[in-house]
């Protein structure tokens, strides 16, 4: 974690103890598995007696020896993958009571990480041990289970010294008592320590510390510290200070013949918040404390960490898109930003996410006060000048110097009686240029364009006054920039001279026909202001008669280009090019400053947002960053960084807000540290997108790419495979022996072949496996189709099998495989060629295309498709058919397959998907997710074979899938349907 | 990184056997609009089409989206189907490469098809509500050709023998990004074939081919015919675009294939 302030130091501390001893100098071990489960997860496993062939993929091994399904992987190993799930799995307290010297010594450093271990169990068993229980090894997890059970039995000869710190009690010590307490893994360390610095995070907790702990004396039992200890720093008012452990231990000899100097580095419990990373996926809208706690669970339970998260109601928050792998941390702190909640996980490894004031700190609650009131500690000021950036989307354009000038000229084309104009003709200023007491109803202008005309009806504002007026009678603007004209109401406040007037939309228009300067507000031309548009109610001009608009607008900037014909449409956008970016330079007040953003940043947006527009504020206290929701006047969507959000709660400025609050101002604070190193993520709304002819940017979400595709093999029939029996997988086929390139596999091309081909009445099924071989390993499947086929020799949608989500994992170098099976047999006993093309990038790819890493899955592999059944009456749904049972990931459901009846015609059909929990049929309208209307084949034509999702649904772990349809058709009729799916992360 | 996921629901308007009337007064004749929405209350995105038609198919349609008041429509979406044949008044389906938007809140949603004479045809229409993520465009959606017929290219008489480069367009004024092709075959044959997209003067086209796809294609009596890109394909201002064609089975005489493209009038690079 970033440091924020500075350094906060002890003074030097010196004592005299003596008396300590020291352990022989033994290798740290960092490896923190608790081995025993692991001995009970293998044996558990091995317990189900499974033949699995030796071969293992390490993070599947350790992952399913963990508790998850059985093993069926056939892969190779990397030693680095297995340290990683070693050493970034959670943390247990046990202390190491296996040495394994071999397992060591590979992980820790003894041998390189990068070496190969080979891909048999047996390899992995000899490396894992070297070589002490190979010859009992075997090439099978039971004689593995038995190896390692025998090995475990005997008996490891050593055990890692926990070595904790022997300190002397304090009354042994010589010097002061000071005022905070060390423990260590639970022994007060006493006075023999320094506290050489610490860094505190931006809530004002302390995130690490470095400790010296002395021991001078030459002793064989002097302490030292184990890297993982536990560490608290205590005060006897205040409580428990800070909790950690230790990252780095330095021991070095202070003399000849004196004893030893540890320095040890610490660090809070956050870290466990940091090193988990939570993959692409989507959150749906939810309440704040379900997200959490359901992150709580996932990521850090396994840790130790205990949850003080209530479970209560809590704010509710958007749908979220991860769209690229962040870290637990971030992730919370983005919930802090969105909600204003804190979080944190305290010294005594609880964690919180609470409202403000109520967050656990580190001994009690946090109040403002005590987590940063820190006794005895010297305070050092670190002076930086630095200026706070905020970022704003207003749904106004900045203040201009206009008014500016623009005009345009539109044809008529005989029809058209209606014309926008495509310019904003709003909040032209000017200044009153004499007094005008309470009671006026004239005002005099100056300032505007000569020329411009001021008509009845146009609204105005006068600065100092909140009241809305309208002009009785217009006027026109002279040489000299002056106007007077009449209000339709007296003026309720004194308005000095210099005073600002600002006309609102509708202000400023002059229209010329053929050259002709109209008196716009006469017959038969009308000023809409509704709709932004100059109207002739009585008759269209003609065609090619030229219309020429004048408009006075603020800002250059703010003259846009619209295409539509109709501009009240285009409102949601046509503001959203405003981006205000305001500077505040930072005192050095108390080490921060509490910038007055709220009454600042009113000032901006009452400013530059017509009062009808709502804005709120939303400010907490500690470590709440104040964020700006503004309603842009589109319908609650906003884009928050990366993340979209949506129904943000909108309040109205001014009723409830009493901006000058003091209190309020206090806790809209912006601390620069924190706006000093990083961006301050700001709300922009999806629709930033422009349209209009010619350069228009599209949604950041629209899939793209201008990089080739590629087709192997090209320009040749297709890789022939010859399916060996009913649902039976052919030998892997070698599509190419050692890829060039890095891959990523975007479809398939499958064409039958078989002699009932094209119009066949033979219905087959079908699945394709596409795989890799790395290293000579063992095949591993990277995509699974599933497909139906009655005719699929033509273009039918089955024939030509996209992956909606192109899977990105076909390293440079490997060997492409694939294999395919069918439902041959039965009734079709014939028995045809297949033949099978892919579709691939090259990488790199150039665009925004969606990948995956992972293997895109079939529902009932090696089986016929499920069998739905329509209702006997027509056009009523049929009962809900469950396709999956339980997804047991977030996955992506990327494509339907549908497999019609036969000889009949069947129009009108409806097909719809729901979601339900698992065991739990669909029961309600809102759990439906996707439907379609379609007609199954008729008699002899099969297009509707596969429906591609181009948007693939999203479905959370431990829910089901379901299907039902209807026809025109009477029913029960059945047909076969499947779906691909994808998992969305580990 | 961005999405192609959504847990938004796709909708089907009207729930079958309702469906929406659309006849054609014509070929490529504009007939009056047939409103879909009357007012919007969420953005939508119209994600595809489901429609049966009178006719026996085998020719282009254009399937336009207009939003606007009664009278005053504006056309925002144009999208090509390649109509298939078939017997019996079966319903084709299409989703559309990418949900198509641009209709803000409030607007009214009508549509029409030309390119049919003097048939009646019903559509369903699928769509998004407030498709917040996800493959989603708002470019407006326009054919090549527009409303006229489509492109006819000629098969090479021997396997995978290239056709002649036939020219999409010799240039546009601004960016837009092809999303898929649809065709018509003009004889019976089935078999798997190709075809390359290229950029470039004449004589340079096989030295700047942008992308290949190979599809399976099935003959007059065949299916929906429709490849499309895994991502819209962007094409620069200005570039002339051409593609080829070739299959595996050779003809003796010259066989001809109806094709046409989808593009997103807008561009990616600057987003």
């Amino acid at each position: 974690m970033a440091s924020y302030f500075g350094k906060r130091y002890f003074g030097h501390r010196y004592f005299t103890a003596r008396y300590f001893t020291k352990i022989p100098n033994v290798v740290l071990s960092d490896i923190d598995v608790d081995l025993p489960a692991f001995q009970v997860a293998v044996a558990g496993y091995v317990g189900s007696a499974t033949t699995a062939t030796v071969a293992l993929q390490l993070p599947a091994f350790l992952s399913e020896s963990f508790g998850g399904a059985p093993i069926d992987a056939t892969l190779a190993t990397s030693l680095p993958l297995l340290r990683m799930a070693l050493l970034g799995g959670p943390p247990t307290e046990a202390t190491i009571s296996i040495p394994l010297p071999a397992l060591n010594a590979a992980l820790i450093g003894g041998v390189p990480l990068s070496s190969v271990i080979s891909a048999s169990l047996p390899a992995f068993t000899t490396f894992l041990f070297e070589g002490s229980v190979e010859a009992s090894v075997a090439a099978s997890l039971p004689a593995y289970r038995a190896a390692l059970i025998a090995y475990l039995d005997a008996g490891p000869t050593a055990t890692i010294d926990t070595r904790l710190p022997r300190i002397r009690s304090r009354s042994e010590a010589s010097f002061p008592v000071q005022y905070l307490t060390l423990t260590i893994n639970g022994e007060n360390v006493g006075d023999n320590w320094k506290l050489d610095a610490w860094t505190v995070t931006k809530d004002g907790s302390i995130e690490d510390g470095t400790f010296t702990l002395e021991d001078p004396v030459e002793s064989a039992s002097a302490f030292r510290v184990e890297k993982g200890s536990i560490v608290l720093l205590e005060h006897p008012v205040g409580g428990l200070i800070y909790g950690g452990r230790v990252k780095k231990v330095t021991d070095s000899r202070i003399g000849e013949g004196k004893g030893v100097r540890s320095t040890i580095e610490t660090g809070d419990w956050m870290f466990l918040a940091q090193r988990q990373f939570i993959d692409p996926q989507t959150f749906l809208p939810t309440e704040l404390l379900i997200r959490i706690n359901e992150i709580y669970e996932k990521y850090l339970e396994s840790s130790g960490v205990e949850n003080l998260v209530p479970s209560g109601e809590s704010p509710d928050i958007p749908e979220l898109i991860v769209d690229e792998p962040i870290s637990v941390q971030e992730f919370f702190d983005r919930h802090t930003e969105l909600i204003g909640w804190p979080w944190r996980i305290n010294g005594l490894l609880k964690f919180a996410f609470v409202e403000p004031g109520s967050l656990i700190w580190p001994g009690g609650e946090l109040n403002g006060s005590n987590a940063k009131l820190v006794p005895d500690v010297k305070w050092e000021e670190e002076e930086t000048i630095s200026y706070n950036f905020l970022y704003m989307k207003l749904a106004k354009h900045p203040a201009g110097e206009g008014p500016y000038a623009h005009s345009e000229t539109r044809f008529g084309d005989g029809v058209r009686t209606v014309f926008p104009v495509n310019v904003l003709p709003t909040e032209v200023l000017g200044e009153l240029n004499s007094d005008h007491a309470v009671g006026s109803g004239t005002l005099t202008v100056k300032g505007l364009p000569p020329g411009a005309k001021v008509r009845y009806a146009d609204e105005l504002y006068v600065s100092g006054d909140v009241r809305k007026y309208y002009v009785g009678t217009g006027g026109t603007v002279n040489d000299e920039g002056i106007v007077t004209f009449s209000i339709s109401e007296l003026l309720e406040l004194e308005a000095k001279e210099g005073a600002q007037v600002t006309f609102v939309e509708g202000a400023m228009i002059d229209l010329v026909i053929d050259g002709v300067d109209t008196d716009f507000a006469g017959d038969p031309w009308v000023w809409d202001k509704t709709t932004k548009s100059f109207v002739n109610p009585v008759a269209a001009p003609g065609i090619g008669q030229a219309i020429k608009y004048k408009a006075w607008v603020r800002s250059e900037g703010w003259v846009r280009a619209w295409e539509t014909s109709d501009p009240q449409v285009q409102l949601p956008i046509g503001w959203f090019d405003y981006t205000i970016m305001s500077a505040r330079k930072v005192d050095n007040e108390d080490h921060w400053e509490w910038v007055e953003t709220v009454g600042y940043l009113r000032d901006l947006i009452t400013k530059d947002v017509e009062s009808k527009r709502t804005v709120m504020l939303t400010t907490h206290e500690h470590g709440i960053y104040p964020f700006i929701q503004a309603d842009l006047n589109f319908p609650e969507r906003l884009i928050f960084g990366p993340y979209i959000c949506e129904k943000v709660e909108i309040a109205p400025i001014g009723a409830d807000k009493t901006l000058t609050d003091k209190e309020l101002a206090y806790n809209c604070t912006f601390r620069k540290d924190y706006f000093g190193k990083k961006e301050f993520d700001f709300w922009r709304p999806v629709s930033q997108i422009r349209w209009g002819e010619g350069e228009q940017p599209l949604p950041p979400d629209f899939q793209w790419s201008a990089s080739r595709e590629y087709v192997l093999p090209g320009e040749q029939t297709g890789f022939v495979l010859n399916p060996l029996g009913e649902w039976e997988w052919t030998d892997w086929l070698e599509v190419n022996p050692s890829m060039f390139s890095a891959a990523i596999l975007t479809g398939i091309v499958i064409e039958r072949t078989d002699a009932y081909q094209p119009y066949g009445s033979w219905t087959k099924k079908f699945e394709v496996e596409v795989a890799i071989s790395v290293d000579g390993g063992d095949p591993e499947t990277i995509a699974r189709f599933k497909g139906y086929s009655r005719d699929t020799a033509g273009g039918a949608e089955t024939g030509t099998m996209r992956l909606m989500t192109p899977v990105d994992n076909i390293p440079q170098g490997c060997r492409l495989l694939m294999r395919m099976r069918d439902s041959s047999g039965g009734f079709l006993s014939v028995i045809e060629p297949w033949e099978i093309s892919l579709q691939v990038y090259f990488k790199p790819v150039t665009g925004n295309v969606q990948t995956t890493p992972y293997v895109q899955e079939v529902s009932t592999p090696g089986e016929d498709f499920t069998v739905v059944t329509t209702n006997a009456t027509p056009n009523t749904f049929s009962a809900w058919t469950e396709i999956i049972e339980e997804f047991t990931y977030d996955a992506l459901v990327t494509a339907l397959m549908l497999g019609p009846r036969n000889f009949t015609d069947w129009n009108y059909g409806h097909i719809q998907l729901a979601i339900a929990d698992v065991g739990d049929t669909p029961s309600t309208d809102d759990q439906i997710v996707w439907e379609l209307a379609f007609s199954a084949e008729q008699e002899i034509l099969h297009n509707h074979s596969m429906f591609e999702l181009e948007n693939p649904l999203y479905v959370n772990s431990g829910k089901s899938l379901h299907i039902r349809v209807k026809s025109a058709q009477s029913g029960p009729e059945s047909f076969a349907t499947a779906i691909e799916y994808v998992r969305v992360a580990e | 990184m961005s999405t192609r996921h959504t847990t938004t629901r796709m909708r089907v308007y009207p729930s079958p056997p309702t469906g929406l009337s659309l006849a054609t007064v014509g070929l490529w004749a504009e007939n009056t609009w047939t409103e879909i929405f009357p007012a919007t209350d969420t953005l939508v995105f119209i994600a595809g089409v489901s429609f049966a038609m009178a006719p026996t198919g085998g020719q282009a349609v254009d399937l336009q989206f207009a939003r606007g008041a009664a009278g005053e429509e504006e056309i925002v979406h144009t999208y090509r189907i390649e109509v298939i044949y078939n017997v019996n008044n079966a319903r084709q389906y299409i989703l559309f490469p990418v949900p198509l938007g641009h209709f803000p809140i409030g607007v009214r949603i009508s549509c029409r098809i030309m390119g049919f004479s003097l048939y009646a045809n019903v559509m369903n229409v699928m769509y998004y509500e407030n498709l917040v993520s996800g493959h989603k465009s708002i470019g407006d959606a326009k054919p090549f050709p527009y409303n006229e017929n489509s492109f006819s290219a000629t098969w090479g008489l021997t396997a995978w023998q290239n056709s002649d480069w036939y020219e999409i367009t010799s240039g546009e004024d601004s960016e837009f990004t092809l999303t898929d092709f649809q065709f018509v075959p003009k004889d019976n044959e089935h078999c798997a074939a190709e075809f390359d997209l290229a950029k470039g003067s004449v004589g340079t086209e096989h030295a700047n081919i942008l992308t290949t796809k190979r599809f399976l294609f099935s003959g007059l009596t065949g299916f929906n015919h429709r490849v499309v890109f895994p991502g819209g394909f962007p094409i620069p201002p200005g570039t002339r675009v051409v593609f080829r064609i070739r299959r595996a089975v050779a003809v003796l005489t010259p066989k001809l294939l109806d094709i046409s493209f989808n593009a997103i009038r807008a561009t990616v690079f600057l987003s």
